[in-house]
This record gives structure tokens, sequence and C-alpha cells, in this order.
């Protein structure tokens, strides 16, 4: 039956949402991710090279009012906390790094800081970030960004687990300054796929996987 | 040969396969914070990359990981301890000799 639940959501791929996973993975663990919406994406390679921090190159494209800014660069990930319950899982991290921007035919630098805090049980999901990126060409990004969910069950380990989330993004200096996703999230083993739409009718397909 | 005969070589056979057989030693490691599957797969990554480790078995309901070592193997409370905890977790309690 929960099989059955599991592939009738891929199929469906109806909602919407971004991949938020945690920044920092198990040790040793090499992951990939990748987030995409119309007016923004986002990649990582990341490696975890202590159970408390990984390295990240990272790749970002966002859409800006005066044309499409592009970030390559490093990211350094660091778990400041976690909570272990029976029941439950909380973490909070930082991150920051630094590389190359382009922007209207300029390329100039950019570094970038960020905090998130996150709190799961089986059942239910939270998650809040921050990040502010300064480039030495174009404008300056900030990013806030907000997510609940829901399990519809409450997947065992060798099961496929689904989640039905909402997300709210604020980040005033891209062309969607605001924006309200409701989502979908699929995860087997160590891949995880996020698909959803907009209240504005913008797409979102994320995906994630370690090894 | 006749059937008796064959009965009893069959037997001493069997006796002696059987206590050659490896027999698997369970160790149950009580987990704090396993609530999700994805991010869990570091237990079971980690311990399967030991040689010492013949299975292992995850449950997010009862926040338990069983290992069967295999025979004549070892692994300290200290190794379990710190592969639980590199993989971003807490370990409450190891039992063994279940």
């Amino acid at each position: 039956m929960m099989y059955r639940h599991g592939v009738v959501l891929v199929l469906l791929g109806l909602f919407s949402a971004q991949v938020v996973a945690h920044p920092v993975a198990y040790q040793g663990a090499t992951g990939v991710m990748t987030w995409n919406q119309p007016f923004m994406s986002d990649h990582w390679i990341t490696y975890s090279f202590r159970p408390d921090a990984a390295i990240a190159g990272r790749f970002m494209r966002m859409q800006m009012d005066d044309g499409e800014f592009n970030y390559s660069g490093l990211q350094l990930d660091y778990l400041v906390k976690r909570w272990n319950g029976f029941n439950h899982q909380a973490n909070i991290y930082v991150y920051g790094g630094g590389g190359v921007a382009h922007f209207a035919d300029e390329e100039g630098g950019a570094y970038f800081a960020g905090v998130e805090a996150d709190a799961e049980d089986r059942k239910y999901f939270s998650l809040i970030k921050a990040e502010y990126m300064r480039p030495t060409i174009g404008d300056e990004f900030a990013h806030i960004e907000g997510r609940l969910g829901i399990a519809p069950y409450e997947a065992e380990y060798h099961e496929i687990a689904s989640w039905f989330m909402v997300q709210a993004q604020w980040h005033p200096t891209l062309q969607k300054t605001f924006v309200v996703t409701p989502l979908a999230r699929i995860f087997y083993k160590s891949f995880l796929l996020e698909t959803g739409v907009s209240l504005d009718a913008d797409w979102m397909m994320n995906f994630m996987f370690h090894f | 040969m006749k059937l008796r005969t064959f009965t009893g070589v069959l037997a001493v056979v069997l006796v002696a396969l059987g206590s050659s057989v490896v027999q698997a030693k369970p160790i149950r490691i009580q987990v704090n914070g396993m609530v999700c599957a994805f991010c869990a797969q570091g237990i079971e990554k980690k311990f399967k990359a030991m040689p010492q480790v013949e299975a292992l078995k995850v449950s997010l309901e009862t926040k338990k990981v069983d290992l069967e070592i295999k025979e004549g193997a070892t692994i300290s409370d200290e190794q379990i301890k710190k592969i639980v905890t590199e993989a971003g977790y807490e370990v409450v309690k190891i039992e063994r000799s279940l």
C-alpha cells in the first residue's frame, strides 16, 4: 500500500517544492543536489569531511530585474548544533563562501553567508533559512525561505517515503520576490526527488543523492 | 550401498556441515535522532563497509540497528559509537547476545 502510494506520487508529480536537505551528511559522503525554478537554479556537489562540516562546489543562476546573474564558487557548511531525540532531530547550520560572479557581460567576485535551522520527526518537518550574497557586480541577493511538511504515513527504512510540503521564498532583488510553492517530496534510500508548482504557476524540480 | 549405510553417511555429512556453518552474532544498537531514511543511509553504508559485519537491519519505528557479526569477528562498543557518531546520530544503548 505504501509503495503504491509512493509510485502514485511519482506518476502524478503534481505538487511543487524545492529540495531542502541537510547541508552536512555523514562523514565521507559525497552529495549531488540540484534544485531548479524558472527564476533561480542552485546546484551543489558536496563532500562531508567531518560529521559536522562539508565543503561544496556551488553553481547558481538567478533571474534579476536587469538580467541573469551567475555564480560559481566554493561553499563551506558547518553544523553548529544537533539535537538527537528518540523521535526527532533538530539542527542549526551556518555556511558561507566565495567565488566568481557573472552579470551583464561583466565578471566579478562574490561572497555569501547563510544560516539554516530545521526540526523534524517522522510525521512533521519544518525549516527556515536566510542567506545573503554580496557581489562586486550587479545587485546584492538576500533570500529567506521557510518550509512546513507533513508525511501521509511514517515510512520505514526500506520503504519509499513521501511528504507534502509548502515552501515560502522571499528574495527582493529577483524578478519573483515572493513565491509560495506547494510540493511533494519522495525519497528512497539515497535518492530524493521534489516537484511542485507555485501559486504563480512556476514549476519546481529538485533532485539529490548521496554516495 | 544399502539404504541404512547411505542414511548414516548422510547424517555424518550433515552434522559436519552444520558445525561449520557460520553463526552470526546479533548486536542491537539503540540510536537517537534516526527519523529519516534518507539521512540514515550513512549508518548502513558505514557498517556494511566493515569486514566483520555479516548483515544489518535498520528500523525507524523502534530506532534500532540490528547487526550480525561474522563468526570469529569482533566489533567493540567504541567502534560502534564512532560509526554512529560519524553518521550524525547518538548511541543510547548497545545490547549483545540477544
